[in-house]
């Protein structure tokens, strides 16, 4: 079995340093000055998947990534994982996409970079975090898809078994190639790249796609102006408690106390 | 920092990860238990941690001596013990099998080390003095085919842990100028009547074995000499920039280690005024500044010293005075540090003294910084 796998990743703000970031009130865009950008974490865990699954039956994996030019550290970072080649549709027309306009410019890069008999990615980024990319590249490429995925195993023929998380229980499904699915963290453990890997991926191929790459690209359905979600107001939360300040003789203070606390546990 | 790129940042972040996942979380109970921990030389291996200074055909992934700078450095910040170990394996006992060893010895050991299925001792210091080399008693003399070895050694690094031991033994008389008259020795565990001897408890580094060897009569095959005969310290001194710079780089990683712990510790104590020690007083913040350029100063000698190597110039001088300095730094470094967290910088469960204990280590360990000087001053 000669696999073809896709792995889509994304380049993040370092969850390390999410307490640095801020918000653009006008744009509501991350100030992400001063922050470095990382490999979102769930799509190490599909890279590695990907990987594992090259071990086993043999595989070309490419990286899938839509993102600013500078995403092409985080490729090479995920090239030394063990995947074969990468793929950055880079433009600035697709700025400002929501999650369904990212959907549709990877699934277009799918295509244009594919067939691929199996698409895995991270379940959610840890910046966004929708979820949605999963299920919406499976649909806009009208291919099965399934999403918090904790198991995934391919026999001989093809087959696989895929173990998904459903509110606290698992369902575990057979299902045919080609399927997309979207992974947690908790599938695997990932592997520490070593130095061969390190040192090979820049020698790996490494393409940049405009937009001008795609000759059947719908613009209506890239960047801000395909992107049908705006951002509305936004506060901060406040994790603040509120406290009462009791006051009087330690007696006088602990039957208040008293008083708080009874009805709480259920007791006149 | 001038030597970064791209690449170099992908590898110092895994093998960051190497450190902070793998090695930390075993580094108490090696101190504490003095276990070796020969599982994580294999991973070293595993990861071509080893061979970031040996060619591919001979298992390595290509020769860059500032990549191993770096890999030295992340793990050294964790533990300097590990680093002498990872150290002594991809570069300070195996570099002169690359350079003047035969076939068959990178066969049986250089290749299994880069691995890291096998570790390789050099064991040259006796109780007269390392330095002593014409006092050794340790003696060689040639019976047909075979060599007889007798006498012992103290202080091998390794010990008991090896498949083979580098061990110098006189084999004429020795000469100081020419520096000839010695021959290295790679002798099999297993050959009879070679002994491992009492095991050191010593003030740090508690997961590197060091112990004394004795040899009885031990038959080693003429094919196991390292070098030539009579020229075992120029085998050793083929590799002496390397051996030097890469002892002083566990050193800065070592004072960027206790560094880093200090600079979080004195931003998180909370302290008078509900402010923190950094925020509290200045002269906090000055020490943390001077141990940051001591450790800038320091690293702008040693990164210069392996820039030397990638250019092939000669840096003898330069790696042995970084060899000092890097050991000072780390001193000053890691006393500073325990100073700075206050009575939990001398509470062994803290692990802040571990950084001092280590860099009394570097004074001593692999050629007392006072025999460098006078090997330097000969230079001058
Ligand atoms: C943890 C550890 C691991 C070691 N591992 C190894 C190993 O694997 N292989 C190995 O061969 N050795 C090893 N050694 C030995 C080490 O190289 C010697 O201990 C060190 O060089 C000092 O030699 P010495 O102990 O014989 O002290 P001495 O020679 O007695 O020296 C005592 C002091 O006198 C001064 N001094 C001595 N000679 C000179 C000189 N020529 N010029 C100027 N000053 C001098 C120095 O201040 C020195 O510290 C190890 C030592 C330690 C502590």
């Amino acid at each position: 079995m000669n696999l073809k796998i896709a792995v889509c990743v994304k380049s993040v703000p370092n969850p390390d340093q999410f307490s640095s970031l801020s918000l653009d009130p006008v744009s509501k865009t991350l100030i992400r000055e001063g922050i470095d950008s990382v490999i979102n974490p769930a799509d190490l865990h599909a890279i590695e998947l990907a990987v594992q699954l090259k071990e086993q039956y043999g595989a070309h994996i490419s990286l899938i990534s839509m993102g600013p030019q500078q995403a092409q550290k985080e490729l090479r970072m995920g090239l030394a994982y063990g995947p074969d080649d990468a793929f950055l549709v880079s433009d600035r027309e697709f700025g400002g996409a929501d999650s369904l306009a990212t959907s549709y410019v990877l699934a277009k890069a799918l295509e244009k970079a594919g067939p691929f008999d199996l698409i895995i990615l991270g379940n959610e980024s840890a910046d966004g975090a929708t979820a949605h990319v999963p299920s919406q590249v499976g649909i806009i490429m009208g291919l099965p898809n399934m999403t918090d995925i904790v198991g995934f195993s391919l026999d001989e023929n093809g087959k696989t078994r895929v173990k998904k998380r459903l509110q606290g229980r698992y369902a575990i499904y057979e299902a045919e190639l080609p399927l997309v699915i979207g992974v947690a963290k908790d599938i695997n453990k990932v592997r520490t790249a070593g130095m061969r890997g390190v040192l090979g991926a820049k020698n790996k191929p490494l393409t940049v796609w405009s937009v001008e790459n795609f000759e059947d690209l719908d613009k209506t359905r890239i960047g801000l102006s395909g992107s049908p979600t705006q951002g509305g107001e936004y506060h901060t939360a406040s994790f603040g408690r509120e406290a009462t300040e009791l006051k009087g003789s330690p007696e006088e203070i602990a039957s208040e106390l008293s008083n708080i606390i009874r009805p709480i546990l259920g007791r006149e | 920092m001038w030597y970064m790129n791209e690449e170099r940042e992908m590898l110092r972040k895994m093998v960051a990860e190497f450190a902070e996942n793998e090695v930390r979380p075993f580094v108490k109970e090696m101190e504490e238990k003095e276990t070796f921990p020969m599982h994580l030389i294999k991973r070293a291996g595993e990861l071509g941690i080893l061979g970031l200074c040996f060619p591919e055909e001979l298992g390595g992934v290509g020769v860059d001596w500032i990549n191993l700078g770096i890999a030295m450095e992340e793990i050294s910040k964790v533990s300097t013990c590990v680093g002498l170990l990872v150290m002594m394996t991809a570069v300070g006992s195996t570099l002169s099998l690359q350079f003047v060893g035969t076939e068959e010895q990178k066969e049986k050991i250089l290749k299994p080390c880069i691995r890291g299925e096998q570790v390789l001792a050099m064991s040259l210091c006796e109780p007269v003095g390392s330095s002593n080399t014409a006092a050794y008693k340790t003696k060689a003399v040639l019976d047909g085919d075979e060599w007889v070895l007798n006498g012992g050694k103290i202080f091998c690094t390794l010990a008991g842990q090896c498949e083979y031991y580098g061990i110098m033994a006189l084999t004429d008389e020795f000469n100081p100028l020419t520096m000839e008259g010695a021959t290295m020795f790679l002798v099999h565990k297993d050959t009879p009547r070679f002994k491992v001897g009492h095991i050191e408890k010593k003030l740090a580094w508690h997961g590197s074995a060091t112990g004394s060897i004795y040899l009885t009569d031990c038959r080693v095959p003429k094919t196991m000499i390292l070098g030539e005969v009579n020229k075992g310290l120029h085998a050793f001194g083929s590799t002496v920039m390397q051996t030097y710079a890469y002892l002083a780089i566990l050193s800065l990683g070592g004072a960027v280690g206790a560094y880093e712990e200090a600079l979080r510790y004195t931003k998180e104590r909370v302290h008078i005024g509900g402010k923190t020690l950094f925020e509290n007083f200045q002269a906090v913040r000055h020490r943390l500044v001077n141990m940051y350029t001591e450790i800038e100063a320091c690293r702008g000698l040693l990164y210069g010293c392996f820039e030397m190597m990638q250019q092939g110039k000669n840096g003898v001088k330069e790696c042995m005075a970084a060899k000092i300095y890097a050991q000072q730094v780390h001193e000053s470094v890691a006393s500073q540090a325990v100073m700075l967290h206050g009575g939990n910088g001398l509470m062994v469960d803290n692990g802040i003294e571990r950084y001092f204990r280590e860099s009394k280590m570097m004074a001593v360990g692999g050629f007392a910084v006072d025999i460098i000087r006078d090997q330097i001053s000969m230079l001058l």
